[in-house]
Protein backbone atom coordinates (compact mmCIF):
# COMPACT_ATOMS: atom_id res chain seq x y z
CA UNK A 1 0.00 0.00 0.00
CA UNK A 2 1.01 3.19 -0.66
CA UNK A 3 2.18 5.31 2.11
CA UNK A 4 0.95 9.10 2.41
CA UNK A 5 2.68 12.14 3.64
CA UNK A 6 0.99 13.60 6.62
CA UNK A 7 2.24 16.48 8.29
CA UNK A 8 3.90 16.25 11.38
CA UNK A 9 1.81 15.98 14.63
CA UNK A 10 0.39 18.98 16.37
CA UNK A 11 0.03 19.59 19.90
CA UNK A 12 -1.00 22.68 22.22
CA UNK A 13 -1.77 22.60 25.89
CA UNK A 14 -4.25 24.75 28.31
CA UNK A 15 -6.01 25.36 31.16
CA UNK A 16 -8.86 22.97 31.62
CA UNK A 17 -11.36 25.90 31.18
CA UNK A 18 -14.65 25.63 29.05
CA UNK A 19 -13.17 29.04 27.42
CA UNK A 20 -9.79 27.20 25.91
CA UNK A 21 -11.91 24.18 24.64
CA UNK A 22 -12.09 26.03 21.15
CA UNK A 23 -8.75 26.87 20.85
CA UNK A 24 -7.95 22.79 21.02
CA UNK A 25 -10.91 21.77 18.15
CA UNK A 26 -9.87 24.42 16.23
CA UNK A 27 -5.87 23.17 15.90
CA UNK A 28 -7.83 19.86 14.84
CA UNK A 29 -9.77 20.79 12.41
CA UNK A 30 -7.35 22.51 10.99
CA UNK A 31 -4.98 19.46 11.02
CA UNK A 32 -7.42 17.63 9.40
CA UNK A 33 -7.97 20.04 6.76
CA UNK A 34 -4.57 20.21 6.00
CA UNK A 35 -4.23 16.31 5.61
CA UNK A 36 -7.40 15.81 3.59
CA UNK A 37 -9.37 14.05 5.89
CA UNK A 38 -12.82 13.34 4.68
CA UNK A 39 -15.76 15.30 6.03
CA UNK A 40 -17.46 12.54 7.77
CA UNK A 41 -14.07 11.85 9.85
CA UNK A 42 -13.27 15.47 10.60
CA UNK A 43 -16.85 15.39 11.96
CA UNK A 44 -16.37 12.28 14.40
CA UNK A 45 -12.63 13.45 15.35
CA UNK A 46 -14.21 17.06 16.72
CA UNK A 47 -16.80 15.23 18.40
CA UNK A 48 -14.49 12.72 19.80
CA UNK A 49 -11.72 15.48 21.17
CA UNK A 50 -14.87 17.50 22.46
CA UNK A 51 -16.45 14.59 24.37
CA UNK A 52 -13.06 13.76 25.58
CA UNK A 53 -11.34 17.48 26.64
CA UNK A 54 -14.68 18.80 28.19
CA UNK A 55 -15.23 15.60 30.51
CA UNK A 56 -11.45 16.81 31.94
CA UNK A 57 -12.72 20.52 32.06
CA UNK A 58 -16.01 19.19 33.84
CA UNK A 59 -14.39 16.58 36.23
CA UNK A 60 -10.85 16.24 36.21
CA UNK A 61 -9.55 19.00 38.69
CA UNK A 62 -11.11 20.65 41.96
CA UNK A 63 -13.96 23.34 41.33
CA UNK A 64 -11.84 26.78 40.77
CA UNK A 65 -8.59 25.01 40.26
CA UNK A 66 -8.24 23.88 36.67
CA UNK A 67 -4.93 22.35 35.80
CA UNK A 68 -3.52 21.18 32.43
CA UNK A 69 -5.48 20.00 29.20
CA UNK A 70 -2.90 18.83 26.14
CA UNK A 71 -4.33 17.99 22.82
CA UNK A 72 -2.11 16.09 20.51
CA UNK A 73 -3.26 15.36 16.88
CA UNK A 74 -0.78 13.05 14.76
CA UNK A 75 -2.05 11.15 11.26
CA UNK A 76 0.10 8.00 10.58
CA UNK A 77 0.20 5.02 8.31
CA UNK A 78 -0.52 1.69 10.09
CA UNK A 79 -0.84 -1.76 8.71
CA UNK A 80 -4.15 -1.00 9.07
CA UNK A 81 -4.23 2.09 6.98
CA UNK A 82 -4.36 5.78 7.30
CA UNK A 83 -5.26 6.69 11.35
CA UNK A 84 -5.59 9.87 13.33
CA UNK A 85 -4.72 9.45 16.32
CA UNK A 86 -5.68 12.04 18.85
CA UNK A 87 -3.88 11.87 22.58
CA UNK A 88 -5.22 13.74 24.94
CA UNK A 89 -3.12 13.80 28.63
CA UNK A 90 -4.72 16.08 32.15
CA UNK A 91 -2.84 15.68 35.56
CA UNK A 92 -6.43 15.97 37.61
CA UNK A 93 -7.20 12.24 39.65
CA UNK A 94 -6.36 9.23 37.91
CA UNK A 95 -9.71 8.38 35.82
CA UNK A 96 -10.03 5.65 33.01
CA UNK A 97 -13.33 6.79 30.97
CA UNK A 98 -12.76 3.27 29.39
CA UNK A 99 -13.45 1.92 32.51
CA UNK A 100 -16.54 3.58 32.97
CA UNK A 101 -20.27 1.75 32.57
CA UNK A 102 -22.57 2.95 30.20
CA UNK A 103 -26.47 3.77 31.10
CA UNK A 104 -28.87 0.93 29.38
CA UNK A 105 -30.32 3.12 26.67
CA UNK A 106 -32.92 0.25 26.41
CA UNK A 107 -34.85 1.62 30.26
CA UNK A 108 -37.71 3.61 30.41
CA UNK A 109 -36.82 7.42 29.64
CA UNK A 110 -37.65 8.58 33.01
CA UNK A 111 -35.01 5.98 34.47
CA UNK A 112 -32.26 6.91 31.49
CA UNK A 113 -29.01 8.71 32.91
CA UNK A 114 -27.27 11.54 31.10
CA UNK A 115 -24.71 10.29 32.39
CA UNK A 116 -22.00 8.47 30.09
CA UNK A 117 -22.93 9.78 27.09
CA UNK A 118 -19.99 11.92 25.86
CA UNK A 119 -17.94 8.50 26.70
CA UNK A 120 -20.66 6.32 24.60
CA UNK A 121 -20.00 8.49 21.41
CA UNK A 122 -15.84 8.85 21.99
CA UNK A 123 -16.11 4.43 21.81
CA UNK A 124 -18.89 4.21 19.04
CA UNK A 125 -17.20 6.78 16.94
CA UNK A 126 -13.46 5.73 17.41
CA UNK A 127 -11.37 2.32 16.01
CA UNK A 128 -9.23 2.44 18.84
CA UNK A 129 -9.28 3.41 22.76
CA UNK A 130 -6.27 3.11 25.03
CA UNK A 131 -5.91 4.32 28.65
CA UNK A 132 -3.13 5.05 30.78
CA UNK A 133 -1.53 6.90 34.10
CA UNK A 134 2.05 7.89 33.92
CA UNK A 135 3.41 9.73 37.11
CA UNK A 136 4.56 12.07 34.27
CA UNK A 137 1.86 12.72 31.83
CA UNK A 138 -0.86 11.88 34.16
CA UNK A 139 -3.68 10.55 32.81
CA UNK A 140 -3.20 9.87 28.88
CA UNK A 141 -5.94 8.53 26.74
CA UNK A 142 -5.26 7.88 23.02
CA UNK A 143 -8.04 7.23 20.33
CA UNK A 144 -7.29 6.76 17.22
CA UNK A 145 -10.10 6.28 14.12
CA UNK A 146 -9.19 5.54 10.56
CA UNK A 147 -9.66 7.50 7.75
CA UNK A 148 -9.98 8.11 4.70
CA UNK A 149 -8.96 11.19 2.53
CA UNK A 150 -11.25 13.79 0.28
CA UNK A 151 -11.52 12.52 -3.11
CA UNK A 152 -8.92 15.08 -5.29
CA UNK A 153 -11.08 17.77 -7.16
CA UNK B 1 -26.09 28.65 18.29
CA UNK B 2 -29.61 30.44 17.60
CA UNK B 3 -32.92 29.48 18.21
CA UNK B 4 -36.15 30.93 17.69
CA UNK B 5 -39.80 30.04 18.54
CA UNK B 6 -42.99 29.53 16.69
CA UNK B 7 -46.78 28.63 18.02
CA UNK B 8 -48.37 26.69 16.13
CA UNK B 9 -51.90 26.13 17.36
CA UNK B 10 -51.02 23.67 20.30
CA UNK B 11 -47.73 23.13 19.55
CA UNK B 12 -44.55 25.25 20.02
CA UNK B 13 -41.94 24.82 17.52
CA UNK B 14 -38.12 24.93 18.79
CA UNK B 15 -36.01 26.35 15.45
CA UNK B 16 -32.48 25.80 16.26
CA UNK B 17 -29.66 27.23 13.92
CA UNK B 18 -25.77 26.34 13.91
CA UNK B 19 -23.96 23.62 16.52
CA UNK B 20 -25.08 22.33 19.44
CA UNK B 21 -22.05 21.30 21.73
CA UNK B 22 -20.49 21.73 25.29
CA UNK B 23 -20.46 25.12 25.54
CA UNK B 24 -23.69 26.30 24.27
CA UNK B 25 -25.99 23.25 25.13
CA UNK B 26 -27.75 25.26 28.24
CA UNK B 27 -28.72 27.73 25.83
CA UNK B 28 -30.79 24.75 24.05
CA UNK B 29 -31.94 23.65 27.17
CA UNK B 30 -33.39 27.51 28.49
CA UNK B 31 -34.86 27.52 25.33
CA UNK B 32 -37.09 24.37 25.76
CA UNK B 33 -37.64 25.61 29.42
CA UNK B 34 -39.36 28.85 28.22
CA UNK B 35 -42.68 27.23 26.68
CA UNK B 36 -42.68 24.44 29.13
CA UNK B 37 -42.81 26.85 32.29
CA UNK B 38 -45.79 28.89 30.05
CA UNK B 39 -47.51 25.54 29.98
CA UNK B 40 -46.88 24.43 26.68
CA UNK B 41 -45.49 21.02 27.00
CA UNK B 42 -46.32 19.52 23.28
CA UNK B 43 -42.77 20.51 21.75
CA UNK B 44 -41.26 20.20 18.07
CA UNK B 45 -37.65 20.62 18.02
CA UNK B 46 -37.24 21.59 14.29
CA UNK B 47 -32.99 20.40 13.92
CA UNK B 48 -33.17 21.20 10.18
CA UNK B 49 -30.34 23.83 10.72
CA UNK B 50 -28.38 22.41 12.82
CA UNK B 51 -24.99 20.91 12.09
CA UNK B 52 -23.64 19.01 14.75
CA UNK B 53 -24.09 17.99 18.66
CA UNK B 54 -22.58 16.44 21.06
CA UNK B 55 -23.64 14.36 23.98
CA UNK B 56 -24.44 18.09 25.65
CA UNK B 57 -27.12 18.64 22.87
CA UNK B 58 -28.45 15.21 23.68
CA UNK B 59 -28.46 15.75 27.44
CA UNK B 60 -30.49 18.90 26.86
CA UNK B 61 -33.18 17.04 24.91
CA UNK B 62 -33.33 14.30 27.61
CA UNK B 63 -33.88 16.14 30.14
CA UNK B 64 -36.31 18.15 28.22
CA UNK B 65 -38.54 15.00 26.94
CA UNK B 66 -38.61 14.11 30.16
CA UNK B 67 -40.21 17.33 31.43
CA UNK B 68 -42.53 17.31 28.84
CA UNK B 69 -43.80 13.53 29.11
CA UNK B 70 -43.87 14.23 33.10
CA UNK B 71 -46.41 16.94 32.41
CA UNK B 72 -48.30 15.29 29.86
CA UNK B 73 -46.89 16.50 26.61
CA UNK B 74 -43.88 15.30 24.34
CA UNK B 75 -40.92 16.89 22.44
CA UNK B 76 -40.38 15.70 18.80
CA UNK B 77 -37.58 15.69 16.55
CA UNK B 78 -37.87 16.90 12.88
CA UNK B 79 -35.34 17.40 9.63
CA UNK B 80 -32.15 16.04 11.37
CA UNK B 81 -28.75 16.17 9.19
CA UNK B 82 -27.30 12.99 8.89
CA UNK B 83 -24.48 13.63 10.60
CA UNK B 84 -26.71 14.61 13.71
CA UNK B 85 -29.09 11.65 12.93
CA UNK B 86 -26.10 9.25 12.93
CA UNK B 87 -25.05 10.90 16.54
CA UNK B 88 -28.57 10.22 17.96
CA UNK B 89 -28.81 7.28 16.37
CA UNK B 90 -25.36 6.06 18.11
CA UNK B 91 -26.28 6.59 21.16
CA UNK B 92 -29.86 5.49 21.43
CA UNK B 93 -31.92 8.38 21.00
CA UNK B 94 -33.87 7.42 18.10
CA UNK B 95 -35.76 4.93 19.93
CA UNK B 96 -36.15 7.49 23.04
CA UNK B 97 -37.46 10.90 21.02
CA UNK B 98 -39.71 10.14 17.97
CA UNK B 99 -38.13 11.76 14.71
CA UNK B 100 -39.71 13.03 11.66
CA UNK B 101 -38.58 13.75 8.48
CA UNK B 102 -39.58 17.48 8.48
CA UNK B 103 -41.29 20.18 10.79
CA UNK B 104 -44.84 19.72 9.15
CA UNK B 105 -45.11 16.27 10.09
CA UNK B 106 -43.49 16.52 13.99
CA UNK B 107 -46.46 18.94 14.43
CA UNK B 108 -49.15 17.25 12.58
CA UNK B 109 -48.38 13.96 14.64
CA UNK B 110 -49.18 15.69 17.83
CA UNK B 111 -52.89 16.72 16.32
CA UNK B 112 -52.77 12.69 15.26
CA UNK B 113 -52.95 12.04 18.44
CA UNK B 114 -55.81 14.11 20.28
Amino acid sequence: MQKRNFDPPVRASCLAKPECLSSLLEMLDRYCIQNQVDSDCQHDLHLIAEEACFNIISYAYPVGAPGRLSLQVEARDCTDGPLIEITIEDDGIPFDPLALHLTDRTAPVEQIAAGGLGVLLVRRLSDLQQYMHDSERGNVLTIGKFISREKDS
Amino acid sequence: METSITERDTVTVVAIRGSVDSLNAEQLTTAFAVPIQAGRTRLVADFGAVTYTSSAGLRSLLATVKDCRRLGGDLRIAALQPQVERVLSISGFTSIIKIFSDCEGAVESFRAAT
